[in-house]
Parts: structure tokens; sequence; C-alpha cells
């Protein structure tokens, strides 16, 4: 599924005393199949962005296609396109309400109106996909820890079997060990569902990680746009916004500034380790251990 | 959007009427409501559009907005006109079956209409020209005398600041959980009116969840900032009666008093 | 002085493993302590002993000699030991900045005119003078995270406990809040306790203690904290990625010091170690 925006805008209480400009001139375009990461700081109009990729906001001006048809035609309902684009909103475990860790998975196919056999199934798929486990499904979601809810909550958009997730800051609030295996999870329904995923983050380390596309967002409309490399090549102008690179990043190109032959597509530690290590075999002429 | 609901009705401002100690708003516009009660004539709503026109004047406070809370009376104003009017016995006006109107019951419709907007309007100033703070602050301390009599005035002026207090963070809350439940195929807008109430369920129950443990939180926080009630408890701003409510008090009651006194005046004379 | 006397705890009378596990500590006046921890590693509850949110279940909390258990002076102990928690929303009391910094010091009974005075100074010290009239729900996550602080800082504690105080925030408002407690340490010689499971944080302290399953494994300055890599990682905590990198090329077999935490101690490091090599 493609999404594009062409000139978005919208604005709270348009014409109000208290009007005021969320986003304007919104240019963009997510491939199907991709892995993008939207970045800005707070403010920046990215959660305002993403609300529209599912229909629960609608452009005030300008439009958004989806597959190539305004989301605002009659040709699109709006219903199907929330199935179709599952949404991961900041600390998703507290919309949990229901009194089963199943039925509250479920809630979204229910809501589908599918056969119970078949919402069976996708709350079996979703729940192996977000790694919540068998034994909690007939326990209160309300009995798990932070960690595991968020699972649940995850689960339940994943089973609405949606082709495009958008995931807003879904590692908030969690330790090293939680972001980690969220973000693994992550990964792993991009790669092995070949879903398209949009990440919202305030990591720029994670980003690095994961995506392959990056959308920056700021004062209400897109900065950059581009691969991995070309957005994070722009350390200053990130830096400006207030945004960072990752660390690595950094620290590669300060060593390139001073001579050393490294590439500029570096983003993970283990990138730097590999390129540091060739450098370090060069000079020594010898192959290391 | 939910979360844009400006948080009570106050409006910041200048005005005389927005300095007055609270204390003092407060009892006027009791004993404001009290006189009301007595107006019951031509001349006596002529004299208390006079008064109310004066304040508002004074406070600042556009028309429009006093117009605008008094809008939402009026399916009040209508059901208790119709009792009014077919419920009082009098002279008939129109009678179907055994229904019948009488010019009584409609002069005591438009009475009662009448000091029904001339409350709202009454207490509308009151909200609009004092913060909630300020005015928790000043139902506080009038009450402090009555916890003699163990009423708890600390106590419920503490709950009412939280209450203020989380409001619009319980609003924003309510928000965010209707996009998240719509995001999932939730239909709050569509069915009958069971079908609507059921359709709440997965917003109310996360409602309540969250609004618990805020308030388990909130308490530890406020233990751990020494919070142990009203005993031994100071205030940082002090409230102090000034020439200014001297003043109010003098006008207001002559107001009163002309209120009051016109009812009998016919009688006098 | 806090003094923490092998002190053990658990949640649960049934339960076998223990929340802290014979944890001795002291936190010496003027020090900025940050505890590391991955969830449930028992940081938090450590963090609860310091002003009796929790009581120990064996050993001993002492404040300035004063042990925790005392209930008859557990007023004082609150006022000594300030608490900041993760969520700012749930800890703002009243609708106006300045009106919720003067909460503690209402409740201590501070006569009106002083608790003016610490509350414009408490506002002052966080840097939200200047927002002392608006409405709490208007502001920023850091922001609010700020009049917290300060409202604790106007009970003019000894000590400032902050428990996860930036784990809901964005990366501006935790460096908001990290400036402000470096600035209160620095300038005002605020005793600060700090947990958290952000190692930039870490790196910021004059002390990191690392606990894992309710017992301190490391305690020792930020460079020689991050210099075990190997066991951070192993108990679920991360490193910054420089130091993350020289750890790497370490394994590698390239030989570099293991202390380094920032971009320019790493990068003349690295620079050093090509010139010898180079220079055979």
């Amino acid at each position: 599924m493609e999404i594009k925006a062409e000139q978005l805008g919208y604005t709270y209480m348009a014409g109000g005393p208290m009007e005021k400009v969320a986003l304007h001139d919104v240019d963009l375009e997510i491939k199907s199949g991709s892995f993008v990461g939207i970045i800005g700081h707070t403010g920046s109009g990215k959660s305002t962005l993403i609300q529209h990729f599912n229909g629960l906001m609608k452009p005030t001006s300008g439009k958004l296609l989806i597959d190539g048809k305004d989301i605002t035609s009659k040709e699109v309902s709006l219903r199907e396109l929330r199935f179709k684009v599952g949404m991961v909103f900041q600390y998703p475990e507290h919309q949990l309400f229901d009194e089963t860790v199943y039925n509250d998975i479920a809630f979204g196919p229910k809501n589908m109106k599918l056969e119970e056999a078949e919402i069976r199934q996708r709350v079996q798929e979703a729940a192996n996909a977000a790694q919540v486990d068998e034994a909690w499904m007939n326990k209160s979601p309300f009995e798990l820890s932070g960690g595991q809810k968020r699972r649940v909550a995850i689960a339940g958009v994943l089973a609405m079997r949606p082709e495009v997730l958008v995931l807003d800051e879904p590692a908030a609030g969690l330790d090293p060990k939680g972001r980690d295996e969220i973000l693994q999870m992550v990964a792993e329904l991009h790669q092995q569902r070949h879903m398209t995923v949009i990440l919202v983050s305030h990591s720029m380390e994670d980003i690095a990680k994961l995506a392959t596309q990056i959308i920056v967002m700021n004062e209400g409309t897109v900065a950059m746009q581009g691969t991995v490399s070309e957005v994070f090549s722009h350390g200053d102008e990130l830096q400006a916004m207030g945004l960072d690179v990752p660390q690595i990043t950094l620290f590669v190109q300060r060593l390139i500034q001073k001579g050393y032959p490294l590439s500029r597509d570096i983003f993970t530690v283990e990138q730097a380790r590999q390129e540091i290590l060739a450098l370090f075999q060069k000079e020594q002429g010898v192959k290391p251990c | 959007m939910l979360t844009d609901i400006t948080l009570g009705q106050y409006l910041p401002g200048e005005s005389v009427i927005h300095k007055l100690d609270p204390r003092t708003k407060i009892l006027l516009t009791i004993a404001y409501i009290t006189a009301l009660f007595f107006v019951n004539t031509v001349a006596g709503f002529a004299l208390c559009a006079v008064f109310m026109g004066c304040v508002l004047k004074i406070s600042g406070i556009p028309l429009k907005f006093i117009l605008k809370s008094i809008k939402p009376l009026w399916l009040f104003v209508i059901f208790t006109a119709v009792i009014n009017i077919f419920m009082t016995d009098g002279k008939i006006i129109f009678q179907i079956w055994v229904i019948k109107a009488t010019w009584e019951g409609v002069y005591l419709a438009v009475i009662m209409s009448l000091r029904l907007v001339f409350l709202v309007m009454g207490t509308s100033i009151l909200t609009y020209t004092t913060s909630p703070i300020v005015l928790t602050d000043g139902i506080e301390h009038l009450l402090a005398p009555f916890r003699k009599i163990k009423v708890p005035a600390h106590e419920i002026a503490m709950m009412m600041t939280i209450a203020i207090r989380f409001i619009p963070t319980i609003i924003e809350e309510t928000d965010k959980l209707m996009k998240a439940q719509s995001a999932r195929g939730a239909d709050f807008e569509s069915g009958n009116l069971i079908a609507r109430a059921k359709a709440m369920v997965p917003i109310l129950v996360p409602l309540f969840v969250s609004a618990f443990r805020r308030a388990d939180e909130l308490a530890l926080a406020m233990e751990c900032r020494c919070y142990h009630g009203g005993d031994q408890r100071t205030k940082m701003k002090q409230l102090h009666m000034q020439q200014r409510d001297t003043g109010a008090f003098l006008i207001v009651t002559v107001a009163i008093a002309l209120l009051i006194g016109i009812r009998y005046l016919p009688g006098l004379i | 002085m806090i003094e923490i006397q092998d002190v053990t705890y658990r949640y649960d009378e049934n339960q076998i493993d223990l929340a802290l596990n014979h944890v001795s500590l002291d936190i010496h006046e003027g020090e900025f302590t940050v505890i590391l921890g991955h969830n449930g590693s028992g940081k938090s509850t450590i963090a609860k002993h310091l002003n009796a949110i929790l009581l120990p279940s064996g050993g001993k909390v002492l404040v300035d000699g004063m042990d925790t258990v005392e209930e008859e002076r557990l007023y004082e102990l609150r006022q000594k030991v300030g608490m900041v928690f993760q969520n700012p929303d749930n800890q703002i009391v009243a609708t106006i900045v300045e009106e919720d910094a003067a909460f503690g010091p209402e409740n201590l009974g501070v006569p009106p005119q002083e608790i003016r005075e610490r509350v414009d100074f408490a506002l002052k010290a966080v840097g939200m003078y200047e927002k002392r009239n608006e409405a709490p729900h208007n502001l920023s996550g850091g922001q609010k995270q700020r009049i917290a602080i300060a409202g604790i800082i106007a009970m003019m504690p000894r000590y400032l406990v902050l428990d996860e105080p930036t784990a809901m925030l964005d990366p501006k408002g935790r460096r908001e809040v990290m400036k402000t407690l470096r600035y209160l340490n620095k300038e005002h010689g605020m005793t600060i306790v700090l947990i958290t499971h952000y190692m930039e944080e870490a790196a910021q302290a004059d002390r990191v203690i690392v606990m894992d399953h309710g017992q301190v494994i490391i305690d020792d300055v930020p460079s020689m904290t991050f210099a075990n890599v190997a066991l951070l990682k192993s108990v679920g905590l991360d490193v910054p990625q420089v130091t993350d990198l020289m750890f790497r090329l370490r394994q590698s077999g390239v030989y570099l010091r293991h202390d380094l935490l920032t971009i320019d101690e790493c990068e003349q490091e690295l620079e050093k170690r090509l010139r010898e090599i180079k220079e055979g």
C-alpha cells in the first residue's frame, strides 16, 4: 500500500481565535514494503501527520492519497482504511480494557465483523508475532507487567492484519532490554511479514538501526526526506532543528574530517567496528585475529 | 478537539470586580440570589436588569459571553414554563380536554424564567471574574468557621483543586483513548442508545484504571510533600479584605434592599 | 549522610526473591549519585527506602543518623529527603505553577512571607520563574518535571531523590531536567540521587551505582563503570555508542584503553593508536 501526501495541511480550529497550524505543505511518499523512520522534536507535527495515515484526521488543505485515492473521497471507506493501516499509539498499554488478553486482542477483528474461527486464527497469529505468551490469554490484561501489556496492545493492532503498521514511540519508558525486544519484534514484522512500517522515534540510534528511509519533520512540515545516509549526512542542519545524529555517526564523521578513509554510511556500532578494524589492518599490513 | 475546551469560564481581567476578594463575591452572589426570589414585579426585574447591566459594564465582560452561558437554559425555561402555565389554577385562556392554560400560570412562568435567567447571569459573572483556584480558596475560608461542627472545609477545597487540576489531563486522555480505539475499528457514532453506551466501555474502563493509578501516585507524591490535611497548614497567599470590598458590600446591600423593597413599595405608598 | 546498612526488602512475604538483597551504601553530602539498573533490578526500591515510603524488612536506613522507621519523625524525614517521581502529571497538585511550588512549605506550616521567598527561589533555581502564573497542563513534560523539582526544593531538603524523572520525557525534556539537576548540585551543593536507565545521564554523575537482582554490582566513577561493557550488557543496560565501539574493537584484538566515555576521548585514543602502528 502506498501513502502519498500532496501539499497536505492541517489547522486546528481553523478560523477561530485559537487557530493553530499543525501541518502545512507536507509532500511525502511512503512506498509499499518500506521501513520509514519519522523524526522531529515534540510539536514538530509528526503526531498529527501519522494520524492522517489511517484517516483519524483529515487534511484541512491538500490531499492524502492511499494507493492513489484521496481519503476524503467517497471511494475510500475510512473504516476499511483503519484496518489496513494499523496504528500503535504511544503507551499503547493504556488502551487495554477487556476482561481477558484474548478478548482485548480480538477487539479489532470483532469490529471487522469476522467469523469466529477467523478471529481465533488472527488472535493466535498476532499473539505469536508480538510474542504474547499463550499462558496470558485467559488472564486479565491488568495483571501483566508493563512490557507484557505493551505487547498485548501491539498484538491487538496486528490482529487486524494491517498492511501498514504505524508505531509512535513504541519503546517509550522501557529500559534498554525492553526497548531492544520491542524493536526486534518490529524489525521481524518488516522482514518476515513484509509489512510497511512507519516508526516515529526520538532515538536516532534506533531509527538508524532499523529504517531505510527517514522523514524529518520540523515546524509542521517535511524538512528532509531520503535514505538514512542522505539524512544523517546533514548533521548540522539536524542539530539546528534540535535533533541529533547517532553518536557513532558523529564520531565517524569526525574521523573522516581528520582524513581517515572511512565510509560516510556508518550508522551502527557494528558497521563502525568493521570499518575501523579494516583501517587498522591496512596500517598494520597484517590480519588481526 | 476535546482538549481545546478552556478550563472553567474564567476570563482574566483587571476590573474592580476581578480584584474583589473571592469571599466578598461569593457572599454577595448568594445574597443576590436570595433577593431574586423576592422579585416579582416588572419594576423589580427592570431594576435587576439595570443592576446586572452595571456590574457587567464594570467587569468588562462582553455581553455575548453572558448570553452564551444563558443559552443552555432554554430547555429548562420551556419545561418550567409549561408546568407553570398548565398547572396553575386561575383565569382560563384556553382548555383542551382536562388541560387548561391560565393567565396566572403565564404570569408565574414569566417570573420563574426571568429569575432563572438573572440567577445564571449573576453566577456567571462570579465565575467569569474569579479563577477557579481563587474561588476554591474563598470557599475554604468561608467554610473555615464551620470546621468546629466538623465541616471538612480544607478537604472540600483540596478536592475541588485536584478536580480542577485533573480535568484537562483527563479530557486529553479521553481524546487519546477514543482515537486509539477508533484505530481498532471502534464505532462511537452509529447504532441505538444501548449500542452506543456499549461502545463507550473500551473508553471508560481504561479511563477508570488510569484515574485510579493517578490517584494512587498523586496521594503518594502528596504524602512525600508532607501533606497531612488542613491542620497547622499555612497558605502562601493570604486573603485580605480591602476598601473596595467594603464598597462592594455597601453598594450591593443598597441594590438588594431596593430589589426587595420594590415588592412592598406599592403597598407602602 | 544517608547510610543504608545491610538492607533487605521483600514486597511479598511469600516471595523467595528479595527485591533488595543485603544492600549497604552511603550517600554523602554534595554528591551526585546515579543508580542504574533495568526494570526490576531494585533501583526504585532503594529510592523508596530513602524517605520511608518503604521500610526495610531487614537492616537499617539512617538519614543524618535518624532511623527511617521512627514514625514520629516522618515529616522531618520527608522534609530532609525530597522525592520526585516519574510521571510529572501525577505529582503536581495545584492549578497554578507557583501555588504548586508552595504546596510543600504550606504543609510544613512555614509562615506566608517565607513561603513566598522559598517559592521564588525554587522556581528561579529550576528556571521556571517566568512561568509562575501559568497552568501546569499547558507546559511541556520537561517543564512540568522542573516544577515538580521546584516543589521539592521549596521544602529546603538536604537530599533530592528522583525516581526515573526522565523516563517519560523527550530528549529535550531530558536535557532540561539534567541541566537543572547539575545546576542544583554544582551551584547549590544539593545532594542528588538520580534513578535512571539512561546511560547518558549516568555519565554526568560523580558516582554510578549499578543494581541487578537487588544487589549492588558496581559502585564507581562513571568512566570506570562504563569500562565494564560486558557486565553492563549482561544486566540489560547500554553503554554510550563510542564506548561500545572501543569495547568491540578491543575484542577484535585492537589494543585500546577501556575507560573512555566521550567522543573526544575516544577520538584521541584511536588516533594515538593509529599513529603508533604507523610508526611501528
